[in-house]
């Protein structure tokens, strides 16, 4: 276990020997677990706040009143005209409204029990969300290696790339008053970063065609919605 | 034939890309049927965990027919829809429609509703299964494989062990989240086609990757009639 951790933390700072000696004692299995642990741990800290806020009703309507009037003062400095930032915070606070109404409608657990198990269904939910994305975007990103010249294997690949959830572990501290905020934008270029690596190490090409499949992907779909976007606005 | 808890134990492997459980599965003499019978175990655990599932947010969520009156007396008065003028009656109509709500029950069935629905998952898995099985025999044919239909059937019924994931007590429903389960069944049935036709990498990714894109272009047009004849009831 402690080797294990020595690995991981070598990862996080982006040794390739710590993907290297985690491909062969860990490998696919470990990675997964890293990816299911991180993922519950990060998911059960907002489960609890979720579910308090839920469970303290007075709380969960002043938390909707902040969101509108932060709505309000962060599109005061945008170039909206007055008439749009009026239209866009009527119809936050009208789309809150009606969520209140929904959820005050009753359900057959009660509404503190119901709280309870979403808030624990949430939690659970979480490593299927986190699978969602980084799975199929590695099966891409391997693809695109081996059509690059990479010999390395699926599990080998994937193994290496689940630790860019190491990072993510500091998610909770977003909450803290102050660098709050930053603390989502760090863990996810330190997550990319390690990523990158991963790749490169796992799949054993060199770092600029590492990168080129790594980053291919990102690069098309970003293409495809501005694309789809301005076609958009073009027809309507 | 092999013993269902044998059976089981290739989850694991299968789930953690091992290409040698499809070789194994492959080299017995009825691989078609000990795949049919993994499927139904298979299906019937989902079935189950599905039905649990369904219980659970019937329990936690409010009664679709009280969504559906809130919906219909609220949506006419937000104001985006207000601005939308002539084109505002069409949101509401469409969320008071019979055909949305008749999905959604589906969807979020009452406890009999779940019940009733259960012989579905494994019915509706195991004919997904053979459809793509025979479509993918064929393009791996197409393509240079030399494996046999019995092969082929055992390999791409393992290959769907990843949805084992959703036996999970409590998991609400996941919605795009099942997107990461699909992608590894479709990973691991380009690990299934290349064992049982002996295909080269990029063969076998087109045998599994064809059949997978037919399926799916035949499900958004199914998805897509359903939405417009939706639409033209609610006109």
């Amino acid at each position: 276990m402690r080797g294990l951790l020595a690995i991981a933390w070598g990862a996080a700072r982006r040794e390739p020997g710590a993907f290297v000696r985690w491909r062969s004692s860990a490998g696919l299995a470990g990675g997964l677990a890293v990816l299911l642990a991180v993922s519950l741990f990060v998911a059960s800290a907002d489960a609890v706040i979720w579910t308090r806020s839920h469970l303290e009703l007075r709380t969960l309507c002043s938390s909707r009143d902040q969101l509108v009037e932060r709505l309000c003062d962060e599109l005061s400095y945008s170039p909206f005209p007055t008439d749009l930032q009026q239209s866009l915070t009527t119809n936050l606070a009208a789309l809150l409204e009606l969520q209140s109404r929904l959820e005050a409608l009753p359900r057959p657990l009660g509404h503190q029990g119901s709280w309870m198990l979403q808030g624990a269904s949430r939690a659970l939910s979480a490593p299927y969300r986190r699978l969602a994305v980084w799975l199929p975007y590695s099966l891409i990103v391997f693809a695109l290696a081996r059509a690059l010249g990479s010999r390395a294997g699926l599990p080998q690949v994937l193994g290496a790339s689940a630790l860019y959830v190491l990072p993510h572990i500091l998610d909770p501290l977003r909450l803290l008053p102050g660098p709050g905020p930053a603390i989502v934008p760090l863990t996810t270029i330190w997550g990319a970063a390690i990523y990158a690596r991963a790749i490169q190490v796992a799949s054993g090409l060199d770092a600029p065609r590492a990168l080129l499949a790594v980053l291919l992907p990102t690069l098309v779909a970003v293409t495809v919605s501005v694309g789809a976007v301005s076609v958009a606005a073009v027809v309507f | 034939m092999l013993p269902i808890p044998a059976l089981v134990g290739f989850v694991p492997r299968a789930l953690l890309f091992d290409g040698d459980v499809y070789l194994e599965i492959k080299s017995r003499p009825r691989a078609g049927r000990e795949g049919a019978r993994f499927l139904l175990v298979l299906g019937t655990a989902l079935g189950l965990a599905g039905t649990l599932s369904a219980i659970v947010a019937w329990a936690t969520t409010p009664d679709l027919a009280d969504v559906r009156r809130v919906l219909a007396q609220e949506l006419a008065t937000l104001p985006l829809l207000q601005r939308l003028g002539p084109s505002a009656p069409q949101p509401v109509a469409l969320a008071a429609s019979p055909w949305l709500w008749a999905a959604a029950r589906w969807l979020f069935p009452t406890p009999l509703l779940a019940l009733a629905r259960l012989p579905a998952v494994p019915a509706g898995l195991f004919l997904a299964w053979l459809a793509h099985s025979l479509l993918a025999h064929v393009a791996a044919c197409l393509l240079g494989g030399r494996g046999r239909l019995s092969a082929t059937l055992g390999c791409l019924a393992l290959a769907e062990a990843p949805r084992a994931l959703l036996l999970v007590p409590l998991l609400p429903p996941l919605g795009l989240a099942h997107f990461g389960i699909w992608a590894w069944v479709l990973a691991a049935r380009f690990q299934a086609i290349r064992a049982a036709h002996a295909l080269e990498g990029w063969r076998a990714f087109w045998a599994t990757l064809l059949p997978a894109l037919a399926s799916g272009v035949l499900s958004a047009l199914a998805v897509g009639v359903a939405l417009l004849a939706a639409l033209a009831g609610v006109r």
